[in-house]
């Protein structure tokens, strides 16, 4: 592979500013279980490469999982970037890489024999089932994955990394004549089968959840003081400022680059937030990027001050910004593009008790179904209590909450000690403007936060 | 593809094979001008096979070595469960023409200059605004085998384009997207960007509003959102299992009579038509909702035949969130073109009956809730303030809620003659051909 790839690179870089290419084998295994049945049970072989030229500052791509087409894609992508090219090709400089980089797994699933597997999967799923009569529907869903690929690039570059990808989500569903409700558990890693095992205690109270959210109300629409657990914390952080990070948005606007400008206060000082791509074990742990670019652990917020954002090399290299390592790819059919690996809102000093105490009339929203992002954006939590003269109270349904870049981050006023890293099972979605992709493997983490002044929806 | 098939047939008791080749032309404008030209060309199958009673399924791209790959399914479907229904049969099938040959030979270059002509319209009614522009032509040829007698292919060709528009202001962004989704060729993109240009021009006025119980009308993207909270009680998967709040109401009036809804796989502007579904089920056009009956439910084979009914047609293996077909996902169920059918009133006349109240464009966040009840919730992304029957400005940090079958039984005032082709995620995703749709008292939260 690496001889053919170096091959097509020597043979077209004169005509190219940059031109790179990737080749991607991947092996996955699915597991979908919904009530008493195994839906799916499946496997997938997959080879597919890219190659991408940069020409006078167009972009041509093309991707394909017939590799005897390898030479022709590159005189296309050449084509392309020329039809493309009116200017000039601005990318950041970055170090030469050669590197063979194996994948450090503690416990790989592909020792662990589907026979097992399911095994296991049914155990949990029996639980489910069996919680309570009022559970009407369980939900698993597993996959793992684990990636082979090799890069390079007309600068010298030359990699072959591997990857191992694992997710799984579970879901409780209780019913009654008031209609159902589901509650989730949801987990993953880049590093250990051993993720998925252990789960029954925060299944049992999946299950207790969806079965005590039957005869919770409604919430009451409104404007609230919002404490949100680490779980929704990390949703929120992933949706209120990791997808406006991402620096596509912003390096070619001059006006939303001003707003965004390094510097800028946009939070409140207790505020720190990171996206990391180096957080062994999680899901959004990334060596090297789609443009063979190391990983970094990258500050986007320090005391409240904008510090950094996540970058392709050419958003990089137009903002005279440092690469950052984030140009992702959910696969090889896809050009890379900013994109978020593990973003943690970093601990702060306060305790629950703490945030709770003198909110007169609040809400505590808790678990993530997930989230959405513009200048607006939603994130809306698996269940919430109301909090009532610091204390709190009934169960509540349907907390959906919203806020705005400008104003929720600087309205957040406490930030809690108990950071927990959180892996879901399933993954990150982004179009706007491009092609969508997903599920793009990510991971967040987060303490307790408060916010003050937060829109949910309701009657 | 044939080959790995008949090496199926001989290992299995039955055998299922999904073939898909395509190749999607991508032409991206940013920030005003074009940024990049891409071709995404990938072919593979997906498989499902039945040994003793058991299913077992695989995909892959790479058929190589196909000997290998069918006895790694044959050994998989040895630890699945039994299937509980059967591959389709063979059937007469409709003839849909998909693939319009002008489309087919437009070169990029003539595309690119549709794309700069709209860019140009809304940057001379607004110097200042970025426009951005996504064109993608895909091409599909798909091919349903099943060692039941179904044995047929289809080409499906369409174009899709979504001008986008961002403008900043201090601290006021606005953001809007408009969609042309067709299966012929494009002879212009102008109405997409004097609309888009009109809008801007109101987008860039913020209003303040009261929140509280509101008139809305819902444009046609706004609309395909909230319908979410409609589609999956109709998932005959849901409505076996008695999870649907519908699963009860079949023949019952559920909704106003005013109101029905279309799967119409025979639409000829629609891009989700299709002769037969990913299953090989032969397809047919269908009234979910017929003046405000619920008629039909839709599935795949597995969950139609679990609650015992015919095979819709309704089985698709499609990305997440878009409407490229893939091999790469499982089966199952979805609408093909989704059409509601129109009232008689223009929208103009439709605002003038509404007064004052909120006319939503594009919400964020519904899609991420838990829709089955029919309950939904989002932030209103793009949403006008109507005053004196006209639209007068956005409002923002706004939020909308409520029940579908509630609201949409209870509460309608009326639905606009215009329709247009739309999606779900602000327009970008399915195959909508919908009215706007106007409503009483719907819950506003906001500042």
């Amino acid at each position: 592979m690496k001889n053919r790839i170096a091959d097509i690179i020597s043979k077209y870089k004169k005509q190219c500013d940059l031109i790179e290419i990737r080749v991607e084998e991947f092996n996955r295994t699915e597991i979908a279980i919904r009530g008493p049945r195994i839906e799916m049970l499946r496997e997938a072989q997959e080879l597919g490469g890219a190659i991408r030229v940069y020409l006078k500052g167009g972009m041509g791509f093309m991707s394909f999982n017939d590799l005897s087409v390898m030479d022709s894609a590159a005189r296309k992508a050449i084509d392309q970037a020329r039809i493309a090219g009116r200017s000039r090709t601005v990318l950041a400089d970055v170090p030469v890489v050669r590197d063979d980089y194996r994948a450090p797994i503690d416990r790989d699933p592909r020792d662990v024999p589907l026979p097992k597997k399911l095994e296991i999967l049914k155990q949990y799923n029996d639980m489910i089932l069996n919680y309570d009569s009022r559970i009407i529907l369980s939900s698993i869903r597993y996959r793992d994955e684990f990636k082979v690929s090799w890069f390079a690039n007309s600068e010298g570059s030359d990699i072959r990394q591997e990857r191992l990808d694992i997710g799984c989500n579970f879901a409780a569903r209780a019913g009654d004549a008031s209609g159902s409700q589901m509650a989730h558990v949801g987990t993953g890693s880049s590093r250990s089968f051993d993720v998925v095992m252990h789960r029954e205690d925060e299944l049992r109270e999946a299950c207790g959840r969806a079965v005590e959210l039957l005869g919770a109300p409604t919430i009451r629409g409104g404007k609230y003081t919002v404490v949100i657990d680490p779980h929704l914390a990390g949703t929120f952080v992933h949706e209120a400022f990791g997808h406006s990070s991402e620096a596509e948005k912003v390096y070619e606007n001059e006006h939303l680059a001003e707003l965004m400008k390094i510097g800028a206060a946009f939070g409140s000082p207790v505020l720190n937030i990171y996206d990391s791509g180096i957080t062994e074990g999680s899901r959004g742990f990334v060596k090297y990027d789609e443009e063979g670019v190391a990983a970094r652990h990258t500050e986007l917020i320090r005391d409240g001050i904008l510090v950094g954002r996540l970058h392709t090399r050419e958003t990089a290299g137009k903002m005279k910004e440092a690469a950052t390592g984030s140009a992702r790819a959910v696969d090889y059919r896809y050009p890379p593009v900013p994109r978020m690996r593990n973003t943690c809102i970093a601990p702060g000093r306060s305790t629950l008790d703490e945030m709770l105490d003198g909110i007169e009339l609040g809400v505590y929203a808790a678990d993530a179904l997930g989230g959405q992002s513009e200048e607006m954006f939603t994130f809306t939590a698996g269940y919430g209590r109301m909090i009532r003269k610091g204390k709190l109270c009934e169960l509540v349904k349907n907390v959906t909450l919203s806020g705005n870049l400008f104003t929720t981050l600087k309205d957040i006023d406490m930030v809690g000690s108990d950071f927990r890293q959180l892996e879901s099972g399933g993954g990150c979605g982004k179009g706007g403007g491009r092609l969508f992709q997903f599920p793009l493997p990510t991971g967040t983490g987060a303490p307790h936060i408060r916010i003050q002044n937060v829109v949910i929806g309701g009657n | 593809m044939r080959d790995l098939f008949n090496r199926l047939i001989k290992l299995t008791d039955h055998a299922e094979l999904f073939g898909l080749d395509s190749t999607i032309d991508l032409i991206g404008f940013e920030n005003n001008r074009l940024k990049s030209l891409n071709t995404l060309a990938s072919r593979g199958v997906a498989i499902r096979a039945i040994s003793k009673n058991r299913m077992g399924q695989a995909y892959a791209s790479d058929l190589r070595d196909p000997d290998t790959l069918a006895a790694r399914v044959a050994e998989l479907a040895t630890l699945g469960d039994p299937p509980e229904f059967d591959f389709a049969p063979a059937a007469p099938l409709t003839h849909v023409p998909l693939v319009d040959p002008a489309l087919e030979s437009m070169s990029i270059e003539s595309l690119t200059t549709l794309a700069q002509e709209a860019i140009d319209t809304v940057r001379q009614s607004d110097p200042a605004a970025l426009v951005h522009f996504l064109g993608e032509r895909t091409l599909e040829r798909i091919t349903v085998m099943t060692s039941t007698g179904a044995d047929y292919a289809y080409d499906r060709l369409y174009f899709t384009g979504a001008l986008s528009v961002e403008r900043v202001e201090g601290r006021n962004i606005v953001q809007l997207a408009k969609y042309h989704k067709g299966i012929r060729c494009p002879r212009s993109l102008e109405p997409l960007a004097r609309d888009i240009a009109a809008d801007l021009a109101l987008a860039r006025q913020t209003r303040p509003f009261n929140p509280g119980k509101l008139d809305v009308i819902f444009a046609p993207a706004a609309l395909a959102d909230v319908l979410m909270a409609f589609t999956g009680g109709i998932d005959a998967e849901m409505v076996a299992r008695k999870v649907s709040p519908l699963h009860d109401k079949l023949g019952q009036s559920i909704l106003d009579p005013r109101i029905t809804i279309l799967d119409d796989p025979f639409h000829p502007d629609g891009i989700f038509s299709a002769p037969f579904d990913d299953e090989g089920t032969v397809t047919r056009r269908k009234a979910i909702v017929e003046r405000g009956v619920l008629k039909e439910f839709i599935g795949d084979r597995k969950s139609c035949t679990r609650l015992g009914i015919a095979p819709t047609g309704n089985g698709f293996r499609l990305t997440p969130f878009d409407l490229y077909k893939t091999y790469s996902q499982g089966i199952s169920a979805d609408t093909t073109n989704l059409v509601i059918e129109p009232g008689t009133t223009p929208v103009d006349e439709l605002r003038s009956k509404v007064g004052s109240g909120i006319e939503v464009h594009q919400i964020n966040g519904i899609l991420l809730g838990d829709l089955i009840s029919g309950d939904f919730s989002g932030s209103l992304e793009v949403a006008y303030r109507i005053d004196g029957g006209q639209r007068v400005g956005r409002i923002k940090d706004a939020m909308i809620s409520g029940n579908f079958f509630d609201i949409f039984r209870n509460q309608l005032i009326d639905l606009s003659s215009e329709r247009s082709w739309s999606g779900t995620f602000g327009g970008c995703s399915g195959a909508f051909l919908l009215p706007y749709i106007a409503l009483e008292g719907i819950d506003i939260a906001g500042a």
